[in-house]
């Protein structure tokens, strides 16, 4: 699929979309497999500064496959193509009419179509999922657990979901500190006229002289 | 002060744990006879988003029993937090997050709050070496972990009650507590205060203060703001949002979506995802350049930063604050790691941390409540249910509002303004039924005042329900806006007079002395719930002018009330009596007139009969009241739950300038001519502030009880074996 890593940026180049209107009215933007491209550009800029080990976690989720893989459409693909091909996926691999051999597997592959199919279909979960995938955090399709309840499950989703998103935050409070910290190495400087500037460099004028 | 120790105490060696409660002493001795660092108490279940904790347990999702605290049992000031690790001290949060659950069970007072800043207090104290680093918290009543961390553990069950522990910050309670709040939006003011101080003197401190999303609505925040950066002074400012931005938190119908076009601002801070990917390009494309491009690549940054920022960053970045985050207030690690980069870094100017967090988060029943059990009476931890006595007539709040939507459904311009406190002043009723004619402006009284001057000016009739202590703030806007132009603007001032458990900073003592004093205001002020209907009405039908009228916190007397609650207007400057009697007269003003019958019934155990009057409105005053009341008593006593400048001080106004006060009245009884000068006394609050306390305690120490005021009677008559008598009785 184009928006693997591995994929050189000729064909994503190819696959980078305009502005789509989707038949859920949405404007289709920042395609996900252009993440994979700026993102190991990005990892190489970060690894030099000393990147955490957060990152190995994420390479590892890139390479497992989205709900767009799993139902085995394009990630702009309308409500419709969605619904057609759950409905295919669910008739192969429900249980019922499974070979007996293959009941365990197969059940497996149907709750995550199932997964998928839920995802995908209400708008605003998509649309979340989809900005998940943009920033990289890609998620796995199938969570560990398997949730009891509707109810829980959809506890569960969302607080998924909340995670990524702090994940998220995380990463940019981080660039912010690095920011400030890099800013304060020349904020004291002579061309500095705050009141506050000229405090602090009395006071350092001061202590200097103690010493 | 107590007195703090210097060193680390060693864990699990205490002899006598900070805080002791029967129930669970034996688990606590058996626990403190191990050494902490070798066994691992159970720890308090996590509280997490799922809900999967919950269905466990069939009906109660809390603990029934105080769980143990072992870490917290260690902690009696900030320094003893300094060894443990990052671990322990998310196990301290939950620790701290049921004391403070528990201890409010007991004591009822606010829950919510407290609750959202559990792991930011650790975070906080643990980072921070209060009290000579400087923590301020604008939401004064989110204080409590913050005051069982510092040394006020164990009197915490005396919260918010007579000489016990303020529900708010208070300096004078402790020296950790750097700034008294109670009105918010303050903090960032008196932060930058105590910054510009710190740069003066040459200390080296640092200056933290906690604003809520809420406080930013008000005009305050930003004036500092705007001074902090202009000024550059190192400070920070950590703005907890939680997405509550008026109280309590929830209509009658649901949680309130936060007012105002700035919580949207932060909202999209929150969901904002900044072109991070153009920003690393900007960064690739400096790491090539390569060389001395130092100031190149923070130029090329620079620039990223400004567009690639959310959009409400900016906001605070064009004040002169550098902002980070959105922070995960939740989450310790996270909180520690942005405070220790923050404190290390040398020069930061202003620095805005933006911290989220959820109001109530780790109480699965506030999480869920739509209020977020912002204030609460004493409930039960395990069921999450509130112990509220029943009472046999509403509050003033609720018959202000029901009398206000009976007006409202017959005149169609009557509107209704509120400073975010829908639940406070009974208009979540009024927005229920008129939910296009109810305004809530955020914590901005100024605002209000001139919003509603500005709807006066189109012929709507505006009520303006804000706390008698809070329209302070607005006070300019009152005088220059609305009774400078005689804009007729209705001020219902809700929690007049003394206020209980919540102290001064919320108690309305001086409202009289305020609108009395204005030329063009009618002031006036019931004694019980009827006469509130009726003054609603009265205010309601005056178009001329502005009006205003006081009640005070409580619940109603029980008198009959009009049908459907619609008053009738009254007329204006005319008081009414309610007892005939003799010698004394009693003038009440509001709720003071109770007082006056309840020492008149006192008084008359004694075998005298006093004249009781309730003078309805302090501007204009009832003249022919007065004078008749003069010329036919002996002793005048005004009565009034306000302080000096108000009621009392317009009679005796009234009376010196109506010659009433020179000895020249004159009476002829039994052709004997008898000229006296009647004796007026005033009662008013005393001249200093009153501490929170249970109401009764309050109004014996401000010496404004019905025994307070027979007594007064009998000593001015000159007997004083009867007053010592009425005083003798507590409470009588």
């Amino acid at each position: 699929m184009p928006h693997l890593a591995a994929t050189p940026p000729a064909s994503s180049a190819a696959a980078v979309p305009t502005a789509q209107a989707t038949a859920a009215g949405r404007v289709a933007f920042r395609r996900p497999w252009n993440t994979p491209r700026l993102r190991v550009r990005a990892r190489g800029v970060r690894r030099e500064d000393g990147g955490g080990g957060v990152r190995t976690e994420e390479q590892e989720q890139m390479a497992s496959r989205t709900f767009y893989d799993l139902l085995g459409i394009l990630a702009e693909g309308s409500p419709d193509e969605i619904r057609v091909a759950y409905r295919r996926l669910a008739l192969k691999y429900h249980p019922d009419v499974s070979p007996p051999g293959a009941a365990a597997e197969n059940t497996r592959r149907f709750i995550e179509v199932q997964e998928a199919y839920e995802t995908l279909s209400d708008p605003s979960r998509r649309a979340s999922y989809d900005r998940a995938l943009a920033r990289g955090v890609c998620r796995l399709a199938f969570s560990g657990r398997r949730s009891q309840s509707h109810r829980a499950y959809h506890h569960h989703h969302h607080h998924h979901q909340e995670q990524e998103e702090k994940s998220g935050w995380r990463r940019s409070w981080e660039d912010q500190i690095a920011e400030l910290k890099r800013r304060s190495t020349t904020k004291d400087s002579e061309e500095n006229l705050s009141w506050g500037a000229r405090m602090r460099r009395r006071a350092e004028a001061s202590s200097a002289e103690e010493l | 002060m107590a007195l703090s120790t210097t060193f680390s105490v060693p864990r699990g060696f205490l002899a006598v744990p900070a805080h002791q409660d029967s129930h669970f002493a034996s688990a606590a001795e058996q626990l403190h006879g191990h050494k902490l660092l070798q066994a691992r108490p159970p720890r308090p279940r996590r509280r997490s988003a799922c809900v999967s904790a919950s269905l466990s347990e069939r009906e109660a999702e809390y603990y029934s029993q105080r769980p143990p605290t072992p870490l917290l049992d260690t902690i009696n000031y900030p320094v003893h937090m300094k060894n443990l690790s990052v671990k322990e001290l998310r196990q301290l949060a939950d620790e701290l997050r049921s004391d403070v659950i528990f201890h409010v069970s007991k004591t009822g007072g606010h829950l919510g709050s407290s609750l959202g800043v559990v792991e930011l207090t650790v975070a906080l104290h643990y980072v921070f070496n209060a009290p000579q680093d400087r923590i301020l918290w604008d939401v004064g009543h989110q204080s409590y972990p913050h005051k069982i961390l510092t040394g006020r553990r164990d009197k915490m069950p005396t919260m918010r009650q007579t000489n016990g522990l303020a529900g708010f910050t208070k300096r004078a309670e402790s020296e950790y507590d750097c700034f008294g709040t109670g009105h918010s939006s303050t903090t960032i003011s008196a932060a930058l205060g105590m910054a510009v101080g710190r740069d003066l003197k040459g200390g080296k401190n640092n200056v933290v203060a906690v604003i809520g999303d809420g406080a930013m609505t008000a005009g305050q925040a930003y004036e500092a703001m705007n001074n902090a950066g202009y000024l550059d002074s190192d400070m920070i400012v950590i703005l907890n949002d939680n997405k509550q931005v008026s109280l309590p938190t929830a209509t009658l119908d649901g949680p309130v979506p936060p007012v105002g076009a700035l919580s949207s601002a932060l909202s999209k801070l929150q969901s904002s995802r900044p072109l991070r990917e153009l920003r690393e390009v900007a960064k690739g494309v400096t790491k090539q350049i390569g060389g001395s491009v130092h100031e190149l690549a923070a130029k090329v940054d620079e620039y990223a930063r400004g567009m690639i920022s959310g959009p409400g960053s900016s906001l605070f970045e064009e004040l002169g604050l550098y902002y980070i985050g959105p922070v995960d207030g939740h989450n310790i690690d996270d909180l520690i790691t942005i405070l220790n980069d923050v404190k290390s870094t040398k020069t930061t100017g202003p620095v805005l941390i933006h911290v989220v967090t959820e109001k109530g988060r780790g109480y699965p029943y506030a999480e869920r409540a739509a209020d977020k059990y912002h204030g609460v009476a004493k409930f039960d931890p395990a069921t999450g249910k509130q112990f509220k006595s029943p009472a046999k007539t509403l509050s003033y709040t609720n018959y202000f509002a029901e009398s206000l939507i009976a007006e409202a459904e017959q005149d169609s311009k009557i509107v209704a303004i509120h400073a975010a406190m829908g639940g406070g002043t009974g208009l979540n009723y009024f927005l229920r039924r008129f939910p296009s004619r109810c305004f809530d402006v955020g914590i901005a009284e100024q605002h209000a005042v001139t919003f509603a001057a500005g709807l006066a000016c189109e012929g709507l009739k505006p009520f303006c329900a804000i706390y008698s202590s809070f329209l302070q703030r607005g006070y300019d806007q009152v005088v220059h806006d609305v009774d400078l132009q005689k804009l007729p603007v209705r001020f219902a001032m809700d929690r007049a007079g003394l206020v209980g458990a919540d102290g001064p900073t919320h108690c309305g003592a001086f409202d009289v002395a305020y609108m009395a004093c204005l030329p063009n205001m009618v002031v006036m002020a019931p004694s019980d719930e009827a006469e509130l209907c009726h003054m609603v009405a009265t205010a309601a039908a005056i178009d001329d002018r502005p009006s205003c009228f006081r009640y005070p916190r409580g619940n109603g007397i029980g008198v009959p009330l009009p049908p459907n609650y619609k008053g009738t207007p009254l007329e204006v400057g005319k008081g009414r009596i309610l007892l005939e009697g003799d010698r004394v007269a009693l003038l009440g003003y509001g709720s003071a007139v109770q007082y006056c019958l309840a020492a008149a019934s006192l008084v008359e155990r004694h075998g005298l009969r006093v004249t009781v009057a309730d003078a309805r409105f302090c501007k204009p005053l009832d003249h022919a009241l007065i004078r008749s009341l003069a010329k036919s008593h002996e002793v005048l006593i005004t009565v009034e739950e306000g302080s000096i400048g108000g009621f009392g001080s317009h009679v005796a106004q009234f009376m010196a300038l109506d010659g009433l006060l020179d000895g020249k009245l004159k009476a002829t009884v039994m052709n004997l001519s008898f000229v006296w000068v009647v004796q007026w006394r005033p009662l008013v609050l005393p001249d200093r502030y009153i501490d929170h306390g249970s109401p009764a305690d309050q109004l014996a120490e401000a010496g404004l009880t019905p025994s307070h005021i027979a007594a007064t009677v009998f000593n001015i008559l000159g007997q004083n074996r009867e007053a010592l008598a009425i005083m003798a009785v507590p409470n009588a």
